[in-house]
């Protein structure tokens, strides 16, 4: 067990190191790479100076380290634009984005899981097919599109919902605060939802085949105690690794909820960065999203060896 | 077979030789495509949207730029049969000429993701060893980089023209691709006619390009027909924001960003591209499924 936490702990130290190179590549690969930041009425004396004290004539290797110790302490430098520390940017935006995409994984994960049992255990019903339509349109179905029409329906047509913001200016009483939230988290959920729906289908489905299942069938176990005692274990363990899998895309999925809805996180930071092109934020952003979703894969990668004994028994 | 059928097939045995039916690889597809209908219906959406986008210049009654501002926001005439949108140009124009930008980002990306998913995962699954963890590592990195972050800073760095956005999806989907391609190889590189080519002296790039890779056509085929999909959602996406297809350009997504401010006025602006894209994106997922169902045999008689 710890010899495994230990071969997991490596490599994501190793996918954190890759990414790093990527991101660095990246900024010098860029056409004018981080002189982008001078200021054009400069002299190329005043230029010189400056490229020497940002260390920009150091040796490759040497710009790399010092970029990295500087990112390992959370030195992400400054906003083109705001003239602020990219980091404090990004802890502000923090929590709306964490309340966000916590609210759309838990919609997904409290109706996609019991949509998918419901399907598997009717297979080939109505209601299978009925599930299975309709995770099939939430996966085609482009989050932004959905917002639009979202807003079209409860906020334009109903008038039910505001369409914008975290909370009235002036309000921000908790029922204010859902009421904002609702709209947003539906968005955020549904590609989740779907694609949770389909494969804790395909996974109860795999587990319902097997052998002890009819073993606990001809047994004369009623269909509830055997998919709840017995498939339910079995059937949700790949659906936990697949929750940790989610989680990019989830984050990704942020960028466009928020901007939508005018949420105010870390997705709408990125694309109002990208609009700017203010790229020191925009790669702290991806470099800190990095870092939490490699943090909760290990997590998942935990839970699914505490869950399932096999690992263990495995290298 | 009864005892009547049988003693008729004995005497028709001795004029006829019986033969096994036989059926071409491609006979024996459509037999097994053709019995799902949703897939064919996909399949017919799908070759439909791509003739018309393409013939766009000719269909399309009206430049996807003209503006005529003495009538926008029409909602429909004889002139403009879907309405106009806030500059007054022809929406079903810019249907069409989007469509051709959807499609072609969507399948030049994917084109990208094989070119490079797959030597990286022939590679993987074929030498084993050190080569297979340096390059399994950098594909797990690549899965653990929230994609549509990486998108938006490569856009920031290089700027987003028509060639950056089709390389940065490209370049960012092709994880997929080399991991099937590895499980693929993996799983035939130690089939008895891969040794027997070994043993005749064959080059590695022989046996891969020639004996291996030809195995797992059918599972990058699957592979790159959900990606098309994944690939419009993404152009898309990214056209909606602002960073993706600039505008006078049409592109599905970009027809959207103007429509959210007029979704008092003119939802009816946001809905017809929307359907395009959900439409298209529906029937690639599902002949994707189809095709997975159809061309991989261990799925075969469930």
């Amino acid at each position: 067990m710890g010899a495994y936490i230990l071969r997991r702990l490596f490599h994501s130290v190793i996918v954190l190191f890759i990414i790093s190179i990527v991101t660095f590549a990246l900024i010098k690969a860029a056409p004018g790479g981080p002189g982008l930041l001078m200021d054009p009425t400069l002299t190329p004396q005043d230029r010189e100076k400056m490229a020497e004290g940002l260390g920009l004539n150091d040796p490759v290797p040497v710009q790399y380290i010092k970029w990295v110790s500087n990112a390992v302490q959370g030195d992400f430098g400054r906003s083109i634009m705001q003239k602020r520390p990219v980091m404090d940017l990004i802890t502000e935006r923090i929590p709306a984005t964490i309340e966000l995409a916590g609210a759309g994984l838990a919609l997904a994960v409290v109706t996609g899981i019991p949509l998918g049992l419901i399907a598997a255990r009717r297979a080939n019903s109505i209601w299978d097919r009925l599930i299975v339509l309709l995770g099939t349109l939430g996966i085609a179905i482009p989050g932004f599109w959905f917002a639009i029409l979202l807003i079209i329906l409860f906020s334009v047509q109903l008038g039910w919902l505001p369409s914008a913001g975290r909370m009235t200016i002036g309000d921000g009483s908790a029922i204010d605060r859902i009421q904002h939230l609702i709209l947003p988290t539906l968005v955020i959920a549904l590609y989740s939802l779907a694609q949770l729906t389909y494969f804790t289908r395909s996974s109860m489905l795999e587990v319902l085949r097997a052998d002890y299942i009819r073993t606990a069938r001809t047994k004369g176990l009623t269909e509830r105690v055997i998919l709840v005692r017995h498939a339910l274990r079995n059937g949700l363990i790949p659906v936990v690794t697949m929750l940790g899998l989610m989680i990019p895309r989830l984050v990704g999925g942020a960028v466009i909820t928020e901007t939508v809805f005018g949420w105010p996180g870390m997705g709408r930071l990125a694309a109002d960065a990208a609009f700017q092109r203010d790229y020191p934020v925009i790669m702290g952003i991806t470099i800190v999203i990095s870092a939490i979703v490699i943090v909760s894969n290990l997590l998942t990668d935990l839970a699914y060896s505490l869950i399932d004994p096999r690992i263990q028994l495995g290298r | 077979m009864n005892v009547a059928e049988s003693q008729a097939e004995g005497t028709r045995a001795n004029l006829l030789v019986r033969v096994p039916v036989y059926r071409s690889p491609l006979a024996d597809f459509w037999m097994r495509f053709k019995t799902n209908r949703f897939a064919v219906v996909s399949a017919a959406f799908l070759i439909f949207i791509h003739i018309v986008s393409l013939l766009a210049p000719w269909i399309a009654p009206y430049t996807p730029e003209r503006i005529d501002l003495n009538n926008p926001l029409v909602r429909f005439s004889s002139d403009y049969i879907l309405g106009t949108d806030e500059n007054g140009r022809d929406v079903f124009s810019r249907l069409l000429f989007g469509g051709r930008v959807s499609l072609i980002v969507g399948l030049a990306a994917v084109a990208i993701s094989i070119i490079v998913g797959t030597p990286l995962g022939a590679i993987a699954g074929y030498a084993a060893g050190w080569a297979d963890a340096v390059i399994m590592r950098i594909t797990d990195a690549f899965l653990a980089i929230p994609t549509f972050f990486l998108l938006l800073t490569i856009l920031t760095l290089f700027g987003n023209s028509l060639t950056n956005i089709v390389l940065v999806i490209g370049l960012t989907s092709w994880m997929a691709v080399a991991r099937i391609v590895r499980g693929e190889v993996l799983k035939t590189k130690n089939e008895e006619f891969v040794t027997a080519a070994r043993v005749m002296g064959a080059s590695a790039t022989r046996i891969v390009v020639r004996h291996v890779l030809p195995q797992a056509i059918p599972s990058i085929i699957v592979s790159a027909t959900l990606g098309v999909a994944f690939a419009i959602l993404t152009e898309s996406s990214l056209s909606f924001l602002g960073l993706g297809i600039q505008p006078p350009l049409p592109s599905w997504g970009n027809m959207l960003t103007a429509s959210q401010y007029y979704v008092w006025s003119a939802p009816r602006l946001a809905v017809y591209p929307g359907v395009l894209i959900v439409l298209t994106v529906l029937a690639y997922n599902t002949l994707g499924n189809a095709l997975r169902d159809v061309l991989d045999p261990r799925l075969r008689g469930r």
